[in-house]
């Protein structure tokens, strides 16, 4: 909603449109990218106009004092740019997409993976087994803040603690175990 | 919406066996094309159907030709542009790769398209081997508008479109086609030469 402004006097309404203007103008050079046409054309003309409401003569002197008072004149587009402009500028080799080269095959489960990154389908089998790993873990601890300060060891189906996890806590699963988990 | 849903609909339904699934008596199979077919099917999908004649013996292979499409994808055309000159003249396995890892919206709808045309070559269209498809033809169109309020600040307001985008595919049997070499100073500068020798002289001896 905007704020209604009622000066007595003729120059006080002047400067304060100058000022509205020169406000909006500052202040909003950035919002309507999208919109500068309709905003500049169509809109325009409610914004320094509905404010110094209460005048009489401010419909019919709307766009005048407003442009030969602001000083600050903004960039608008001269001339329509051509289908074919456009086109040269939007399928620019710069612009299209590059094939990407750093695609390999996961030696592990044969899916796509990139170079430099983990493969997706492995990682993901492993955290799915992490998960599982966690909910016993929560199982056995009960409660939050319940961890205690030994080492964890998972043993699988079939599996006997050895001498060297002495004082660790057993996490035990019931399955058995996957070939990545290399036990120690 | 429930227009594009039938669309949808048609889309991966087998537009041959609309007449059996649509009529109750067997003679009301002649005229099933106001009663079942709530949209038209698009020219695309009828691409699929044409067949033609039986080969005569010493004619080299017609390649098998897959069309394939999607309507009415929640992206912008112009967007979706640039995945498919990406694609366009690639081996289907590069292609998917290349689409996997794409940080694109699009690139996700695209290899669930070419992955369903991959699949209906191999069953319906005689395609051996699924690897031994390229892509021929990939497009984008237009798809249905709708025009929005955006609101802005102190009670202003645009119109805004939400688009909508078509995506096309044919998927030809082969290895793909060689890539084109780029034309040389020389090449050009032969056409010229060509196209002044083909002028003809007229109203002289």
């Amino acid at each position: 909603v905007l704020v209604l402004v009622h000066s007595p006097l003729p120059r006080l309404r002047t400067l304060l449109q100058r000022c509205w203007g020169q406000l909006e103008r500052g202040l909003r050079p950035g919002v309507f990218e999208s919109h500068s046409p309709s905003w500049g054309a169509a809109l325009a003309v409610q914004g320094p106009a509905l404010v110094p409401q209460g005048m009489n003569d401010s419909e019919s002197s709307a766009k005048a004092p407003s442009l030969l008072e602001s000083v600050v004149w903004m960039a608008a587009p001269k001339h329509r740019r051509t289908i074919e402009v456009n086109r040269c500028r939007r399928r620019h080799p710069t612009k299209l997409i590059e094939i990407k080269r750093n695609i390999d095959v996961c030696p592990e489960c044969g899916n796509l993976k990139q170079k430099h990154v983990l493969c997706g389908y492995c990682y993901a089998k492993v955290k799915e087994e992490t998960r599982l790993i966690r909910m016993e873990i929560h199982k056995k601890e009960g409660g939050p803040l319940n961890a205690p300060a030994v080492e964890t060891v998972v043993l699988y189906e079939g599996e006997k603690p050895t001498e060297k996890d002495e004082g660790k806590r057993i996490i035990e699963r019931a399955r058995k175990r996957p070939s990545w988990f290399v036990q120690n | 919406s429930g227009a594009a849903c039938a669309r949808g609909l048609l889309s991966w339904a087998r537009p041959e066996r609309w007449l059996a699934s649509g009529s109750l008596f067997p003679l009301s199979c002649i005229h099933t094309s106001t009663s079942t077919c709530l949209q038209k099917i698009g020219k695309w999908e009828k691409k699929n159907r044409i067949v033609y004649p039986p080969q005569l013996p010493g004619e080299p292979r017609r390649p098998a030709e897959i069309y394939h499409c999607r309507r009415e994808i929640k992206y912008s055309k112009d967007k979706m542009w640039y995945l498919a000159k990406l694609i366009k003249g690639m081996s289907i396995d590069q292609a998917l790769a290349q689409l996997e890892f794409s940080d694109k919206k699009g690139a996700k709808v695209i290899k669930e398209v070419l992955l369903e045309a991959q699949e209906m070559a191999v069953r319906k269209h005689n395609v051996e081997f699924k690897s031994n498809l390229h892509i021929a033809e990939s497009q984008t169109g237009r798809g249905r508008y709708m025009k929005r309020m955006r609101y802005h600040g102190k009670g202003m307001f645009g119109m805004m479109k939400i688009s909508r985008c078509h995506y096309f595919v044919k998927l030809v049997e082969g290895p793909p086609p060689p890539p084109e070499p780029p034309r040389t100073g020389f090449e050009q500068a032969k056409e010229y030469v060509q196209q002044l020798r083909n002028r003809t002289l007229v109203h002289t001896l």
